[in-house]
C-alpha cells in the first residue's frame, strides 16, 4: 500500500499550538487506496528530507495565506501567515519534485507551488475587483459545514478533463486569494466564470495536481474520486 | 532516524472531523532525535499493521474518558464525554502493538486504555469514587487569558523500573485527569504512585519496552527531566 504524506496547519488553542488537519484529507487519501501519513509542520527543515524518503506521494493542504514576502511583497490586505509552515512546505515541495513523486496541492498548497515556481498571487479577490462570484463565505459560522459553490469550466485538452469527465462542474470555494501570474511551466486548466484559476497542471511534471477548490471534500462524488485514484496510482 | 508514530486525536471544527496534536508532543519527539509520524487515531483494521510496520515506537496520547463498557461498567453521572469510535480503534491497535511488542509510550488516557484492554478497570471519577484522594484535576477549565490551570503533586517511583531510570525515585509531576487505574491488568506492574495511592506509572511484567504514565511528559516546562522519557525510547532501542 502506497504511503501518502499529508501536510498540516498550526492552530492556536488557548496557550497551546496544535498540528491540525481536516479529516477530509485523510478520508480522501484512504478512499484513493493509500495509507495516510500525517506530517506535522516542523521548524526543523532537515526533517523534510526524511519525510520525503518515507512517502510515495505528497498532499499539500489548505490553510492560512502564503506570506507575501516570499514573492517580494508587503502585506496589503488582511492576511494570516505561518512562516514555519511556509518554509517547511516549500522544502517538502522541492524535495518531492526532485524525487519525482506525485504532488497534490489544494488551495493554499496550489498557491505555494505557484510561488515556489516564480508565480504571484491575487492578494484579495474582492479588492482586485472579483466581486460578481462569491469565492468565500464571509460570515462563515463555526457550526456550519456549508461551503459556497460556483461553476468551474475545464479545458478539454487537460488531464483533469479526462479524470472528471465533464467540462462544466460545480465546485466548492473557500479562498480569498488566487493565482495571478502563473509560475514556470504551470498551466491553468480550469476557471470559474470570472476567470479565477481553479486548477493547474505542470507541462514538465505529470504528477502535479493543483486545485484552488477543495477536492478532498468532494471525493465521494463521481469524477472527483478519480483525482485521488489517479494520484495514488501514480505514487 | 527512528520513527515515532503518534496517534492524533480527533476534534470537531467547522462541523467536521479534524486530526490534531499538541505541538509540545511533536517537539519532544523531534528533540529526542526521532521523526514524528502522525497517525489518525480512528483507523481501519488493515491500516494498523501498516502503521506498526512503518514506525519504531508508538505514542498513545490523552483525550476523552474511556468507555466504561470496556471494563463492564455503565457510565457514572461524573463521567465526561466518550469517544467510542476512537476507543474501538485504539483498543484494537493496542492489541496489535502489544502482540508484536512494539515499544510504546502511553500517556494518561493511553495508559488507562492499555489497562482496560488487558482486563483492568478504572476509577471513572476519582473525586466521587475515592474520597481520600488528593487533587488530580485542576478545578477550572482554562482561564480567560487562555492559560490552562495547573496542578502538580509528587509521585514515588519504584527502583528497577524504566521510569526510575528516567526520573529517579521521586518526582513532581503535573496532573490533568479525573479517571485512573483501579484494578490493574494482569500483564502490568505498578512503577509509580501518588501519595493517595493513585497509580501514576505502569510497565509490563515481561521485556516489552512499555511505559505508561498518568502525567503529561509533553509539557517540558514542568520538568526538564521529562525529555528523558522520550529519549529513553530512542536511545533504548539500539
Amino acid at each position: 500500500m502506497k504511503k501518502i504524506g499529508i501536510t498540516t496547519g498550526n492552530i492556536r488553542v488557548g496557550e497551546f499550538y496544535f498540528s491540525s488537519l481536516s479529516g477530509y484529507n485523510v478520508d480522501a487519501v484512504r478512499d484513493g487506496g493509500a495509507l495516510p501519513i500525517i506530517i506535522p509542520t516542523s521548524a526543523k527543515l532537515d526533517l523534510a528530507e526524511v519525510y520525503i524518503e518515507s512517502i510515495d506521494g505528497l498532499v499539500i493542504t489548505g490553510g492560512s495565506d502564503i506570506s507575501p514576502f516570499l514573492y517580494g511583497k508587503d502585506p496589503v490586505t488582511h492576511e494570516t501567515y505561518d512562516f514555519e509552515r511556509d518554509s517547511f512546505e516549500l522544502a517538502l515541495f522541492k524535495l518531492a519534485m526532485e524525487k519525482g513523486i506525485p504532488i497534490l496541492c489544494i488551495c493554499r498548497g496550489l498557491q505555494l507551488a505557484n510561488v515556489a515556481r516564480g508565480g504571484s498571487l491575487i492578494r484579495d479577490l474582492k479588492k482586485a475587483g472579483y466581486d460578481e462570484i462569491i469565492h468565500v463565505v464571509e460570515d462563515f459560522k463555526e457550526d456550519s459545514a456549508n461551503d459556497s459553490y460556483h461553476i468551474m469550466e475545464v479545458d478539454r485538452e487537460s488531464r483533469l478533463y479526462s479524470l472528471l469527465g465533464g467540462e462544466v462542474l460545480l465546485v466548492n470555494s473557500v479562498h480569498h486569494q488566487a493565482i495571478n501570474d502563473l509560475g514556470e511551466n504551470m498551466k491553468a486548466v480550469a476557471w470559474s466564470k470570472d476567470g479565477v484559476i481553479e486548477a493547474v497542471e505542470m507541462t514538465d511534471y505529470e504528477g502535479f495536481y493543483g486545485f484552488q477548490f477543495h477536492p478532498e471534500r468532494l471525493y465521494q462524488k463521481e469524477g472527483f474520486a478519480n483525482i485521488y485514484k489517479d494520484f495514488v496510482g501514480r505514487a | 532516524m527512528k520513527k515515532i508514530g503518534i496517534l492524533f486525536w480527533d476534534e470537531y471544527r467547522h462541523g467536521y472531523r479534524s486530526h490534531e496534536m499538541n505541538k509540545n508532543f511533536i517537539q519532544a519527539i523531534e528533540k529526542s532525535g526521532a521523526l514524528p509520524i502522525g497517525i489518525p487515531s480512528v483507523m481501519e483494521e488493515e491500516e494498523m499493521d501498516r502503521y506498526l510496520d512503518m514506525v519504531d515506537v508508538v505514542i498513545l496520547t490523552g483525550g476523552e474518558d474511556i468507555s466504561p463498557f470496556l471494563y463492564e461498567e455503565e457510565p457514572l453521572a461524573e463521567t465526561n464525554e466518550l469517544n467510542i469510535e476512537r476507543d474501538r480503534s485504539e483498543y484494537r491497535f493496542i492489541q496489535k502493538a502489544f502482540a508484536i511488542k512494539k515499544p510504546t509510550l502511553a500517556v494518561c488516557r493511553g495508559m488507562q486504555l492499555v489497562n482496560a484492554v488487558f482486563g483492568g478497570s478504572l476509577y471513572q471519577d476519582i473525586p466521587s469514587q475515592k474520597k481520600d484522594s488528593i487533587i488530580h484535576l485542576p478545578k477550572k477549565e482554562p482561564t480567560s487569558n487562555g492559560r490552562f490551570k495547573r496542578q502538580y503533586h509528587s509521585i514515588e517511583i519504584k527502583e528497577g523500573s524504566r521510569l526510575y531510570e528516567c526520573l529517579g525515585d521521586r518526582h513532581i509531576v503535573n496532573s490533568y485527569h479525573h479517571q485512573a487505574i483501579k484494578k490493574l491488568a494482569d500483564n502490568l506492574k505498578i512503577t509509580a504512585t501518588a501519595k493517595d495511592g493513585i497509580i501514576e506509572g505502569v510497565e509490563t511484567k515481561d521485556d516489552h519496552l512499555f511505559i505508561g504514565i498518568q502525567f503529561h511528559p509533553e509539557f517540558s516546562e514542568d520538568s526538564e527531566d521529562f525529555q528523558k522519557i522520550f529519549g529513553y525510547f530512542v536511545g533504548g532501542l539500539d
